[in-house]
Parts: C-alpha cells; sequence; structure tokens
C-alpha cells in the first residue's frame, strides 16, 4: 500500500531523468563538432551515483516533451563559437614556428653583444697596466697594449642583425603575429607592436585561444607545431632517449674550466635553433649572460661546447622526429649530476 | 548510449591531458652536468713570425700549453693554413676542420740589438673573434720570459684561472755517487729552462722555500755547527742565519706578509714551531708539546698553520691558529701524513702520504675531507703548490741506485708530467708568478 506514492515518484523521476538523458544526447548531437585542437571545452561531469539513477529509470517508460529547450548545450554552444575551428588549429602550428623562426634572429644581437666583446678589451685594457712595474728583475717588459689588440672587440657581423628583428614588428599585426605574441610570453614580452590597427575579432580571437588553451600551449611548446601538424610525435621515452642523447654530445664537447668561481652557482643556458640535418640554424644564443665577470670563462665554455658540436650527427631513430628537436634549451650546469 | 558518447570523450580528454604532461616533461631543456672524462681546450700555436728567436718563443709557448694540462696544443704536422701575415685573421673555417678551438698568431720583431718586440693575438675559432692580443718589449735576453708571459695570458684567458707559466722553482740539484751526493740549491723557470745554481754544494741542503717577493730563499743548510734555517738573497747571494736558537732548525716557511719565517726548533727528541719576525728578529714559541712538530705551512690569509705532528702516535696532519694554541687534526685515513703545505687558493692541502711502504701525494681540504691521492708509488714526497694553486710539483725517487726527479701533477688528477733538470733532483718549492 504504501509502496504506491513511492512508484509514482519513480516513475515521473525516471521519466525526469530520461527527458534530461534525451535532452543532452539531441544537445550532444546538434552541436557543433568538437574541433581537435580545443580539447579545453568543459566537459560535464557526473558522478556514479548520477549515472546510476539514470540507469535505474524504466526502459518503457515515455519520453518527456522537453526537448525543444535542452540546458546541457547552453555550455556547449558558449564554448563552441569562441574557438571555431580555424582559428584555434591554425594558429599554434605557425605561432610555433615563428617562435623557432623568429628566436634565432632577434636574440643573437641581443645577447651575444655584451658578451664577447666585453670580455676582449677588458684583460687587454687591464694587462698592460699590472705588467709594466716588472717587480723583481727589472726585466723591461713593457706590454704595450697592441693597436691591432683594439680590433678585437669590434665583431664583425653583430652590428647588422640588432635591426632585423625589428623591422618587421611595426609591419603588420597580423593575427598570427599577435597569437605568437601572446604564445611567446614565456620568453618574450612584446605586447606592443600590435596594438595599432588590429580589429576586436581578432583581439578577442587571440585572448581565446590564449585563456582556453594552457594546456595546449605547453603541448605545443614541443614540437608538434609544424605547419601541417602531422609531424610524428615522439614516446616519452624516446624523447628522453633523445635528451640524453644530446647531453652526451654536448658533454663530449664540453672543456671545462679547471674551476669555478666560488659563490652562487651559475648555470648558463645557451638557446639552440636546429636545422633538420642537425647542424645549427644560427649562432647559439646565451640567454642570461654572467652577472659576475669571473663566469665569463665558465659561460664561454658552453658556448663553444655548442659550436663544437655542430653539426650534429643525429641518430635516425631521432631525426624522423624534427619538429620535437628543432629548438633547445641547453643548461651547462657546473653541479655534478645527482645520482 | 551516454556511456558511448561520453565516455570516448573523456578518454580523449585524457589522451589529451596526457600528451600534454608529457610534453611538458620533457620540453625544450637539457642539462649538461661536469662528467668523468675531462677534455682539454685545443689550440693551436701558429709559428710566430721573425728570425729564428720568433720561432724558439713559439716552442716554448707551445711546450707550456703541453704541460698545462687543461690546453692541449695540436700538432703543427695537422695545421691547415702557414700563417704569412701574423695581422690577419686566421682561415676560421679551416682551423675548424683541424678541431681547434683557439689559435694563436704573433709576430717578433728586433728594433734594436738590444731589445726584443713580440706580439701576439688570440683567436676564438668558434666565433671568428680576436679574443686577446698584448705586445711585449724586453730586453733580448728575456725573450723565454716573454714567451711564457704569453703563454699566461692565453691561458688566464682561454681557461679563467690565472698563468703560472712565468715563476720559477727553486730545487735542490743532487749530483755525484748515491753515497755521498752533492746537493746544490738551483733555480730554474717551471719549465726546467734556465738553470742557476746558488750554492756551491760545500754544504747540505734541503728544503728551500722562496719568499713571497720570490727574491729571498730559506732553506736549511747542514754547515760545520748545527743545522740552520738559512736565508739567501737571490739578487746579492747574501747569507744569513735565520735567528740564534740553540738546537737545530729546520723546515722553514715564510709567512704570506713575508714579514716572519716559521720553522722548526729540536730540543732533545723533541721540536716545536717558532716564528720569527724578519725585522725585529723577535722570535715566538707556538707549540708547546713532548712531540715532533714540523712542517708548518700558512693559510694564505695568514690566520691559521698547517703542520704534522707525532703527538697522536703517528704522523698526523694539524691545523692550528697562526698565533698558536690548540691544534686539530684533519687526516684520518689510513697511514701517516707529513709535509702539508696550503694552496695559494686556500681551497685544499697537499700532503705526503705513506702508507703500506709507499709514498703518495694527494690534496684534502683544509677540514680534512675530500682527500684526494694524485700520485703513489715507491717514494714521492715534498709537494710545492703552483703560483695558481691549481698545480702541485714534487719529486719522485724509483729507488734503486737512480735518484729523484721532479713531477708536477694537476690537483685533479689530469696529467702528470716530469720537470726536465740536469740531473737529480729533489724539494722543489714553486716560486710566485713573476710578472
Amino acid at each position: 500500500m504504501s509502496e504506491q506514492p513511492t512508484n509514482t515518484g519513480l516513475i515521473f523521476s525516471g521519466a525526469l531523468h530520461a527527458a534530461l538523458l534525451a535532452c543532452v544526447l539531441v544537445g550532444f548531437a546538434s552541436a557543433p563538432r568538437f574541433d581537435d585542437a580545443a580539447e579545453s571545452i568543459p566537459v560535464e561531469t557526473i558522478t556514479q551515483s548520477q549515472f546510476n539513477q539514470i540507469m535505474k529509470g524504466e526502459r518503457d517508460a515515455k519520453p518527456a516533451k522537453l526537448i525543444e529547450q535542452p540546458p546541457a548545450p547552453k555550455t556547449i554552444a558558449a564554448a563552441a563559437p569562441t574557438p571555431p575551428a580555424e582559428p584555434a588549429k591554425a594558429e599554434p602550428p605557425p605561432a610555433l614556428k615563428h617562435i623557432d623562426e623568429a628566436q634565432p634572429a632577434p636574440e643573437p644581437p641581443a645577447r651575444p653583444e655584451p658578451q664577447a666583446p666585453a670580455p676582449p678589451p677588458k684583460p687587454e685594457a687591464a694587462k698592460p697596466a699590472p705588467t709594466p712595474p716588472e717587480p723583481d728583475n727589472a726585466e723591461v717588459i713593457k706590454p704595450k697594449p697592441v693597436a691591432e689588440a683594439k680590433t678585437a672587440p669590434e665583431p664583425p657581423t653583430r652590428p647588422k642583425t640588432p635591426d632585423k628583428p625589428r623591422e618587421p614588428a611595426p609591419e603588420k599585426p597580423k593575427v598570427d603575429v599577435l597569437a605568437r605574441l601572446v604564445d611567446k610570453t614565456k620568453t618574450d614580452e612584446q605586447p606592443k607592436p600590435p596594438a595599432r590597427n588590429m580589429d576586436l575579432n581578432a583581439i578577442a580571437k587571440i585572448i581565446g585561444a590564449a585563456k582556453s588553451a594552457p594546456e595546449q600551449q605547453s603541448a605545443s611548446a614541443t614540437p608538434q607545431g609544424s605547419p601541417t601538424q602531422n609531424a610524428p610525435r615522439m614516446s616519452p621515452s624516446l624523447s628522453a632517449a633523445l635528451d640524453g642523447w644530446l647531453t652526451e654530445a654536448y658533454l663530449r664537447c664540453w672543456s671545462l674550466p679547471p674551476t669555478t668561481p666560488e659563490g652562487d652557482v651559475y648555470v648558463p643556458i645557451l638557446k639552440v635553433a636546429y636545422n633538420a640535418d642537425g647542424s645549427l640554424q644560427g649562432q647559439p644564443v646565451l640567454v642570461n649572460p654572467p652577472s659576475d665577470r669571473a663566469w665569463t670563462a665558465y659561460a664561454e665554455s658552453a658556448r663553444r661546447a655548442v659550436l663544437k658540436c655542430n653539426p650534429l650527427h643525429v641518430p635516425p631513430q631521432y631525426a624522423l622526429y624534427y619538429e620535437q628537436w628543432r629548438t633547445k634549451s641547453v643548461h651547462f650546469d657546473p653541479r655534478l649530476a645527482q645520482q | 548510449m551516454i556511456l558511448i558518447k561520453i565516455l570516448p570523450r573523456l578518454a580523449a580528454f585524457a589522451a589529451m591531458l596526457g600528451l600534454a604532461l608529457n610534453s611538458a616533461h620533457a620540453g625544450e631543456d637539457i642539462y649538461v652536468h661536469p662528467g668523468a672524462n675531462f677534455t682539454p681546450v685545443t689550440i693551436a700555436v701558429t709559428p710566430l713570425a721573425g728570425d729564428d728567436g720568433a720561432t724558439k718563443l713559439s716552442a716554448i709557448i707551445t711546450n707550456d700549453f703541453a704541460h698545462s694540462v687543461f690546453l692541449q696544443p695540436l700538432n703543427p704536422t695537422s695545421f691547415p693554413e702557414q700563417i704569412s701575415d701574423a695581422q690577419a685573421r686566421p682561415n676560421i673555417d679551416a682551423w675548424k676542420t683541424v678541431n681547434a678551438q683557439f689559435v694563436v698568431t704573433g709576430r717578433v720583431l728586433h728594433g734594436d740589438a738590444a731589445h726584443v718586440t713580440a706580439e701576439f693575438r688570440l683567436w676564438d675559432i668558434a666565433t671568428g673573434q680576436q679574443v686577446a692580443g698584448q705586445q711585449y718589449v724586453t730586453e733580448a735576453a728575456n725573450g723565454r720570459r716573454v714567451a711564457h708571459m704569453i703563454a699566461d695570458a692565453i691561458f688566464s684567458r682561454v681557461t679563467g684561472e690565472k698563468g703560472f707559466f712565468d715563476s720559477h722553482i727553486v730545487f735542490v740539484d743532487e749530483s755525484g755517487p748515491k753515497e755521498k751526493r752533492r746537493k746544490r740549491l738551483a733555480l730554474m723557470d717551471m719549465d726546467g729552462a734556465n738553470v742557476k745554481y746558488i750554492t756551491k754544494g760545500d754544504q747540505l741542503v734541503v728544503t728551500p722555500r722562496f719568499s713571497p717577493s720570490a727574491q729571498q730563499i730559506a732553506y736549511m743548510s747542514f754547515g760545520d755547527a748545527d743545522p740552520k734555517v738559512t736565508l739567501l738573497d737571490i739578487e746579492s747571494g747574501q747569507r744569513e742565519a735565520v735567528g740564534n736558537f740553540p738546537g737545530m732548525t729546520f723546515s722553514p716557511r715564510f709567512s704570506p706578509d713575508g714579514q716572519r719565517i716559521i720553522m722548526s726548533l729540536s730540543d732533545g727528541s723533541t721540536s716545536n714551531l717558532y716564528t720569527m719576525d724578519l725585522r725585529s728578529h723577535a722570535s715566538t714559541r707556538l707549540t708547546e708539546s713532548s712531540s715532533i712538530d714540523t712542517s708548518p705551512s700558512y693559510s694564505p690569509d695568514g690566520s691559521q698553520i698547517a703542520f704534522e705532528s707525532d703527538r697522536g702516535g703517528a704522523q698526523q696532519i694539524y691545523v692550528m691558529s697562526a698565533s698558536g694554541g690548540p691544534a686539530k687534526r684533519i687526516s684520518f685515513g689510513e697511514g701517516r701524513y707529513s709535509t702539508p703545505v696550503w694552496s695559494p687558493r686556500g681551497d685544499i692541502i697537499a700532503f705526503t702520504k705513506q702508507k703500506s711502504g709507499n709514498f703518495a701525494i694527494g690534496v684534502m681540504k683544509p677540514d680534512g675531507s675530500g682527500e684526494r691521492i694524485l700520485t703513489e708509488g715507491f717514494h714521492n714526497e715534498g709537494p710545492t703548490f703552483s703560483p695558481n694553486g691549481l698545480f702541485v710539483m714534487f719529486f719522485r725517487d724509483p729507488g734503486g741506485q737512480s735518484g729523484a726527479k721532479i713531477y708536477m701533477a694537476d690537483i685533479f688528477g689530469h696529467g702528470e708530467f716530469q720537470v726536465p733538470t740536469p740531473g737529480y733532483a729533489s724539494d722543489p718549492a714553486w716560486g710566485p708568478l713573476l710578472n
């Protein structure tokens, strides 16, 4: 007797759930297809108990009518327009490509300059002073800075490069350019150039892309940025093996100074861009020149290691995955590796 | 149905997340740490342009690098080009093919009969840049020194360390039959050239030590009376006994400021450490033990003294304040430790270690940790540091009828070389950098 109301409730509940279910199904069916790259779209999860609830519904219950206004699709619909298939898919690859292309260009002028020219002049300038005094044997050794020695500080090729990177920026604030800039926030912070003649939609797209795809960015920080996005991906173990191989290669090419200065440890980081044949695309760029001159020789040794290893003879098993090693940041850590 | 629809999406999401995590893990960064293998920097010293003298200078520089451990001079037969214009840029690409990391070019000019002008340029082959260049003018007789100075400048530029080639060694030259050796003090360049004898061999001499200015040498001399610590002025040849002590004085060494000499004074079966102020001649007793305290060596800042003592039963190394007081034992390895010498860098102490009938040369940190044996054999003894603290020189006697010879090794144990001497040689002491 007392079970009667319960059954009614059950049926009602079942019907409602079925209706909800139907709404969801219809909503999913009618919603625009997910874009492959837009995986960050919010996904509704249901708990096990909800799921069980749903499954408890009577199979023969009548379908509800409330199909016209499915509530669920709303969230999907909100997500869908933001990352339309084209921008989401198209932007990351070129952005990466440009990071790779752009970095070698702007960095060489900026970083190496203070580094390479600085050391030569000072030793020269400093040396002459101490040597003339000739403390003991009065053995007339009068070091004079050679006139030619001054040629050392002049880096012959460097001056050209600084201008290069500047030119392209003001030209066109293309959407891709902006997207790249947003993506690049890790390394570069130059949001300024595009600010002028861009349209709001483009900005919205960019912001949307940047916001909605944090994980996408971390994924694309690795190589898959080929224009086709069809580049094969390395398994984690193969990727680790590649890193191990690179580490070994650079270790073999590295002639460390006899000792390292006391105090804070300095770890030079060299940004390296490779061609597919393993050769360097350009000069390696010291990302963090030492503030303490005592580390100069150490930083130079790291740079020499990269140049001495050029070109890398990349084993075939890695060569296939060029997109994943086309750029690397090599840290030359003076501390022994931890076991 | 729902499952069918949702699960694949969840799986796809999970897969995507996994990929993202993996990618983040792999990243662009790779980390290179120093390994067990040591690789010297390759350098090509092209013949300096000029006359025969120029060729000799090139050979001296090359020879210096050959004994520098950290630089490896390339064999001239592998040179891809002859440098005819000392001021021109070498063919960078050509030098890359022979794995030269640096190339030295230069020339020697004779302005007049009495003077020589030598100049060099150091090229970094990786960047194609000239990274150092210098000109030296000197008396013609000092050509060797100029070569060492050039070698020092290059070594310093490439490694970031101070040089050590332009320095002298004082040692005991030994000649004659084993039972009746004639021992003379001799000076030489660090590469074994320019040997000059500064005592006649009429007295037995041991343990010579340079003053910080390299103008004086303190040593122990066995004359007619008790053996005494003697001070010799190199320029004038003048000699004098250090202090007027009742017993035998031995094992002298200068304080880093050159103002004092620290030494052992024997009293019967014991010996203690004393210092003597070279200006006031006032002496100060630093240890008061019933043991043999000897071989004192100052820390480079002059605040501490390392010495050997058998106060614990066997010879061990102790460290105490430069003003005396309690001493702390720092050597705890197996065997007996003696002749401690503090590195000019202050970071390590070199010693002689006797164990199982063999003598080894090693280094340890001033707190006794990090002991590292550099060489071991029948008889190795008496380490002395290079001015930059990267090398030790010592003597080795293989036993039998032959005699001792001088060797040098870097403190990391990468390389070891014999230093040429006219005959048998022992007790080397490395002087300061001259330039």
